[in-house]
């Protein structure tokens, strides 16, 4: 369909004063509501969104339905969006939405795996984990993270929040950088990776944040299927699955360039993307054992099982190998 | 399609109790040319798109 014709199928459907369009707490009556206090119920109910969602090509588009309640899918209105849109239209159950929690976005003494950090000429990524080499301790994530795509030199400032969370110089520096891995724009990558020695006045706390149990400090090699999980700075605790493995001539944009990456793990969430912009230098871990599996640092927004996007990563035991350093759990 | 700009990593997938070759493309691209399996290897051809770095401005909020 082209984009036209799904603006003015869109425009009739939210035109139209059924359930979907500006759903309020006495239109969503009929499909269920939980049992309280009528006072203590939202005005305003999950409901139906409609939006453009690609074809299957370029040019192509389709109508998006959202659907935020289970018994909504049967409702009339789901029903005739569909027929409205002759068919072409891409319906998913979304669930009920709640904003987003910017806990891991925030100053955090002792520092954690799994909250905001950043060189302090980039934005925001993650903190993975921390890892010692003799008496050192450091917190390992991305060079796009805390080398600042190859431009960072070793002793510049590292900023806990990143900057783009309201972290500052020199109130949250938490460390400098120690060493990276080169991102190379011609040849094969297969990590994107950097230390920060942490400084001696900053305490951590080496369990990601927001959980309670340790991680194991032996990494695991990839194979796929296996069930993982991440805590990040954007999207904070997600759960995945390895859809492949020793993926080769997967190609990264980054702000100089492209980079070219083999032997690659790639992950899927379920219904909600496994990561997105921010979750860079997450620190991936096995679900069960938690076990460390692999280092988060790109992802796209289509693709995976659910068309939630998918998520890339480097294996972990290498980096660690590379960078002659050990798991801190 | 070895060095066509379509494509955006070749890994090995589960399928099953066993294992697949996954081709992944940017868009959607003509994969007449891709045979199902290689040497009895089942392949999946996956469209992903364009993939970036995890921490790019534009995504931060």
């Amino acid at each position: 369909m082209h984009l036209s014709s799904v603006r003015e199928v869109k425009a009739s459907l939210s035109g139209s004063g059924e359930a979907g369009s500006g759903l309020d707490v006495d239109a969503i009556t009929p499909f269920g509501l939980p049992s309280r206090r009528k006072a203590d119920v939202q005005r305003i109910q999950p409901s139906v969104a409609l939006g453009v969602a690609p074809g299957k090509e370029l040019g192509d588009y389709r109508l998006a339905v959202r659907v935020q309640h289970p018994n909504l899918l049967r409702s009339s209105y789901v029903r005739r969006a569909v027929e409205v849109a002759r068919g072409e239209a891409d319906v998913r159950l979304i669930g009920h939405l709640v904003k987003r929690d910017t806990s891991y976005q925030e100053r955090h003494r002792p520092i954690e795996p799994g909250i905001s950090v950043g060189h302090f000429r980039i934005t925001a990524g993650t903190i993975g984990c921390c890892v010692e080499r003799g008496r050192k301790t450091f917190i390992l994530s991305n060079n796009h993270v805390l080398a600042d795509e190859n431009a960072g030199k070793p002793g510049d400032d590292i900023l806990q929040p990143g900057g783009a969370d309201g972290g500052r110089r020199p109130r949250d520096v938490i460390a400098a950088l120690a060493r990276s891995v080169r991102l190379d724009a011609r040849g094969s990558n297969t990590m994107d990776c950097a230390l920060a020695e942490l400084k001696p006045n900053v305490e951590f706390d080496v369990v990601p944040f927001g959980m309670r149990r340790h991680l194991q400090s032996e990494p695991v090699a990839p194979d796929a299927g296996v069930r993982v999980e991440k805590v990040g700075r954007t999207t904070g605790h997600t759960r995945g699955r390895v859809t492949a493995f020793e993926v080769d001539d997967v190609v990264v944009r980054y702000d100089f360039g492209n980079a070219r990456f083999d032997g690659q793990v790639e992950i899927a969430g379920g219904q909600a993307p496994f990561s997105a912009g921010g979750d860079s230098g997450s620190l991936i871990f096995t679900t069960g054992d938690r076990r460390p599996y692999a280092l988060l640092f790109a992802g796209s927004d289509i693709g995976g099982p659910t068309g939630t996007g998918v998520t890339y990563a480097n294996p972990i035991g290498p980096i660690l190998d590379r960078l002659k350093v050990g798991l801190l759990a | 399609m070895k060095g066509s700009d379509a494509v955006n990593g070749v890994g090995i997938a589960r399928q099953g109790a066993g294992y697949a070759v996954k081709l992944n493309l940017v868009r959607p691209a003509n994969t007449d040319a891709v045979p199902s399996r290689v040497d009895g290897v089942p392949v999946k051809v996956e469209v992903v798109g364009q993939i970036e770095k995890r921490s790019r401005k534009a995504a931060v909020k």
